[in-house]
């Protein structure tokens, strides 16, 4: 009986530490309106000697969605909204609109969210903050094992491990918010309005 | 001392008969007793149709489609946002399998269910989606570059998991297709569907074999647990509920029926006796019928419950007889009275024999057991007043009948009225008659008669709208005495049905060769994947340019390429692979090769006649709906012939005892009520169905009791007395069965509540002169 106790008490106690940081880091963590940034990304992937490496910009605007621009080493672009994802050969299903949802949480810094789908871990990495997200799905975990955040105000890097054991890190830079948005870009996310 | 002899002597002569009944009762309750486990009630009406009369293959056509779907309830579970939605649902979730009453509860998706990539992996070259193989063609250099931006894109990742297996996802982006249509998505491995701003969270339950108890258990479950937010559908739900109304409704028709038999005997006999005799006539009539019809048949339907529960009515009628009888002044042992009563409760019993053991021999299983039934009833109910009533009824009675003014006006005063006036009247009946009869129209629809709850009818169609389309009850079969040819075939009726489709006869179809490539096609395939993109170099350039790609990689993936060349997978195999629907659609190859193209959205019934013009030798064109509403149009033609069938019958059975004069006028008597029944209801409006002829059939056999009293009786007053006691509680009983919210049974009390009021009023017509003047 003692025994358990003590697990429960260490439970809660880790618990109570994990709440205190993962609200500390959405505190710290800035939701603005319109958040702009370029990324650079690099895929290991394991039959390739070298790392598949691309860069672009992308837009973050707040509850409406993500325009993800590729720009190196061929231009596409991709547009992530609740409806799912639109743009560039992506195809549509279930798979796609899924993990478009969790990319567009992970950037906009909705952790609330995140929470609903996977465990978190948190702690720091080198005066950063740092997440690591488990899938609580058993169908998504056969695709991701973790994910990895790390940041400040704003988040500056992503690393996905991928359960073949292929892994994507992308890193964000020359990140910059804004209240507005410029019309054109908005029409992207919201043809209707 | 002389006076206690003969009746001492009567009453060891009663003796054995009432031993012998007794034993026979013993019997029967035993038989039933073993039974009472596995007693089940069945309440859907199709199980009512006969079995033959279907080829095999749509018989197995119809299995493969509704296997599952018999068993299924879906429960969708409404919220503001999709965890919310999945949170509720796995709240459920535990609800319904606390319940016990199913026998999978599925909340998540199986996360295992990976079956159809590994089976199509060794054969992944020979499936691209049509477009990816055009543009292969066209401009092989196109194709890689946009294998590239996939890569790159942000759900590259998807993709670069099977670079090495499936190196142009093709595969992938087949399969992506193929489930394209399933407009769902998974949260947290439930499935999520949205609509009109709020979250739906899927759960699948299947329920086992269910008895009546699991029946209504269900229904009360699905009424607790169902609201705005909770949702369910299925077949099992329909029956649930059909079993709880039928059974509400049952034992309210059997309460008020009784309930009416005792307030009306005890007014009558003022006495306990006759009444509990009655009552035991009643149960024993009950229980040998049913014992008898689970041994033959396993279950009972719950018509046959609805038409046993009306028989009470008939059965009771030997008892008034009996007990009316005692009440003769000259009626001095119960001896006397059955003899007194005996020609008549015989010939009423060897008619409705007749009558109902006609159904015996029709191809319909509801009918056989609805003929079995009363026939074991009406014969136990007899042998009770024959066998055990003399030696246990008392032998004094007061002699006295009540209201008796009453009945010499409905035996005496209302024949004389009616003779007076039969001008007037035969031209009343005759002009009602003929309007009736000319607006005579039949129901033969499904749909009008199983009206399923109006809930349940809604909740079905939210979670069609709310889901994926749902195939309508018409399909195609496609044969063929091979599979190549099948698919052939297949892609012909495709065709045409696209035509179709473009003029808006219908919205789309479900069919294996759809997304099934043939042998010939994979083949094909193989060759364009082989000769544009491995024969000339260009998969090894641009992967080793642009990628990097390891050294012997490309390599490996020609080896593979070149190991599985030229095998193909069977339609059956893949078929059974990608799961629903296409696992359903394929029949497989017997004695013949067949599938189903399952049609959805068929605009209008002049759609559906265009549609069944393109049936062909090799493509059946089969109409559930209409199958089955051309097979109770068929009942319904058979109980009316075999009706006339058992009035012939019995005419002669009649005329054999009584002469042929006596015999045509007691048979006149059931066929006019029958056929002012019929013309009434057509004035009313209503179109005559399967179930009308059944209520006439029981009618029928009522009709006769009183006819055939009316004409045999040898005592007016105690016949009048014992014909109104049967119509009064008769009435009571059917005239509720006429309130039914169940279309069927609502059809059924109509017809024979308003045959027997007609029979009631005609039986006094024909009786024998000399009952006039006879005194009390």
């Amino acid at each position: 009986m003692r025994k358990y106790l003590a697990v429960l008490l260490v439970l809660l106690a880790a618990a109570d530490s994990l709440a205190v940081t993962l609200t500390e880091i959405a505190g710290q963590l800035q939701q603005p309106p319109v958040l702009q940034g370029s990324f650079v990304q690099q895929k290991h992937i394991q039959i390739l000697s070298s790392p598949l490496e691309s860069s672009g910009i992308f837009t973050v605007v707040r509850e409406k969605g993500v325009i993800w621009q590729l720009q190196k080493p061929l231009a596409s672009k991709v547009v992530i909204d609740d409806d799912g994802m639109h743009g560039a050969e992506v195809g549509d299903n279930r798979a796609m609109r899924y993990i478009g949802n969790i990319l567009q949480s992970i950037l906009s810094g909705d952790l609330q969210k995140l929470q609903q789908q996977f465990d978190i871990e948190a702690g720091m990495v080198n005066d950063q903050w740092q997440l690591i997200l488990q899938p609580q799905s058993a169908l998504l975990e056969k695709a991701i094992t973790a994910i990895h955040l790390q940041g400040d105000e704003h988040i500056r890097k992503l690393q996905l491990f991928e359960a073949g054991g292929d892994r994507t890190e992308i890193i964000f830079h020359s990140l910059s918010q804004a209240d507005t948005i410029a019309p054109e870009l908005l029409h992207e996310l919201d043809p209707a309005g | 001392m002389s006076l206690i002899r003969p009746v001492k002597h009567h009453a060891a002569r009663c003796r054995r008969p009432a031993l012998l009944w007794l034993g026979l009762v013993a019997l029967l309750l035993l038989s039933l007793l073993a039974k009472l486990d596995s007693f089940r009630v069945d309440t859907d009406i199709l199980h009512l149709l006969p079995d033959i009369q279907q080829k095999a293959l749509i018989k197995k056509a119809q299995q493969q489609i509704d296997g599952r779907m018999q068993q299924t309830v879906l429960w969708l579970v409404a919220a503001g946002s999709e965890p919310k939605a999945v949170e509720k649902a796995g709240v459920l979730g535990r609800q319904l399998r606390d319940s016990g009453l199913f026998a999978s509860v599925d909340v998540k998706v199986d996360s295992n269910d990976n079956n159809l990539y590994s089976t199509l992996l060794p054969y992944r070259y020979g499936f691209l989606n049509p477009q990816d193989a055009d543009l292969l063609q066209m401009d092989p250099q196109a194709f890689l570059q946009q294998r590239l931006q996939l890569l790159y894109s942000p759900l590259g990742m998807q993709y670069a998991a099977t670079l090495q297996q499936d190196p142009f996802f093709s595969l992938g982006r087949y399969i992506n297709r193929l489930y394209s249509h399933n407009s769902a998505d998974i949260y947290n491995d439930v499935v999520v569907m949205r609509d009109a701003g709020r979250y739906y969270a899927l759960i699948v339950s299947t329920v086992g074999e269910m008895d009546f108890a699991g029946q209504k258990a269900l229904a009360n479950l699905h009424k607790k647990l169902g609201s705005a937010d909770v949702i369910a559908a299925g077949l099992p739900l329909y029956s649930a509920y059909g079993a709880r109304n039928a059974e509400q409704e049952i034992s309210l028709v059997g309460t008020v029926s009784i309930v009416s038999i005792i307030v009306f005997m005890l007014l009558g006999f003022r006495s306990l006796r006759p009444l509990a005799l009655s009552l035991v006539s009643i149960a024993s009539g009950v229980v040998a019928a049913t014992a008898v019809c689970s041994w033959l048949f396993g279950t009972v339907h719950v018509i046959t419950l609805v038409f046993g529960s009306s028989l009470i009515g008939i059965s009771v009628d030997y008892s008034f007889h009996y007990f009316c009888d005692r009440l003769r002044r000259d009626s001095l042992t119960p001896a006397d009275s059955l003899k007194a009563i005996l020609p008549g409760i015989s010939l009423g019993l060897g008619s409705s024999v007749i009558a109902y053991g006609v159904l015996l021999f029709t191809p319909f299983l509801g009918l056989k057991q609805i003929g079995l039934f009363s026939v074991t009833g009406l014969v136990m109910a007899w042998l009770t007043v024959v066998l055990l009533y003399p030696a246990v009824s008392t032998k004094d009675t007061r002699h006295l009948v009540p209201a008796s003014a009453l009945f010499r006006f409905y035996l005496q005063r209302w024949p004389v009225f009616c003779r007076r006036q039969r001008l007037w009247l035969g031209l009343l009946l005759l002009l009602w008659l003929v309007a009736g009869l000319s607006q005579l129209a039949f129901i033969d629809d499904v749909r009008a008669m199983q009206q399923p709850d109006a809930a349940l009818l809604a909740a079905e169609k939210r979670i069609a709208a709310i889901g994926r389309e749902r195939p309508d009850n018409q399909f195609f079969i496609v044969t063929a005495s091979d599979e190549k040819t099948l698919l052939q075939r297949e892609q012909q009726l495709l065709a045409q049905l696209a035509e179709q489709k473009a003029r808006g006869m219908l919205d789309g179809w479900q069919a294996v060769s759809d997304a099934y490539p043939g042998p010939q096609q994979q083949q094909a395939n193989q060759a364009l994947v082989k000769r544009q993109l491995f024969d000339n170099g260009l998969l090894k350039q641009t992967l080793q340019q642009q990628l990097d790609i390891k050294a012997g990689a490309v390599a490996t993936m020609a080896r593979d390429m070149e190991k599985q060349f030229g095998n193909t997978l069977a339609a059956g195999d893949w078929a059974k692979a990608a799961g629903q629907p296409y696992s359903t659609l394929w029949l497989g190859c017997e004695k013949q090769c067949a599938s189903i193209v399952r049609l959805t959205g068929i605009r209008d019934q002049a759609a559906l006649q265009t549609l069944a013009g393109m049936a062909t030798e090799n493509s059946l064109f089969v109409d559930r709906v209409e199958t089955i509403n051309r097979i109770l149009a068929d009942y319904r033609r058979i109980a009316s012939a075999f009706l006339m069938l058992a009035l012939g019958l019995i005419l002669l059975f009649l005329a054999l005892y009584l002469g042929l004069r006596s015999a045509l006028l007691i048979v006149l008597v059931p066929v006019t009520a029958l056929l002012l029944s019929v013309a009434t209801l057509s004035l009313a409006g209503f179109g005559i169905s399967m179930f009308h002829v059944f209520g006439l059939l029981l009618a029928l056999g009522i009709s006769l009791d009183y006819a055939i009293f009316c004409r045999v009786g040898r005592h007016a007053v105690t016949t009048a007395m014992a014909l109104v006691l049967s119509l009064v509680t008769s009435l009571l009983a059917f005239g509720l069965l006429a309130t039914s919210s169940t279309a069927f049974i609502q059809a059924f009390g109509l017809s024979l509540a308003s045959g027997i009021v007609f029979a009631f009023a005609l039986a006094p017509l024909i009786a024998a002169r000399t009952t006039e003047k006879e005194e009390l």
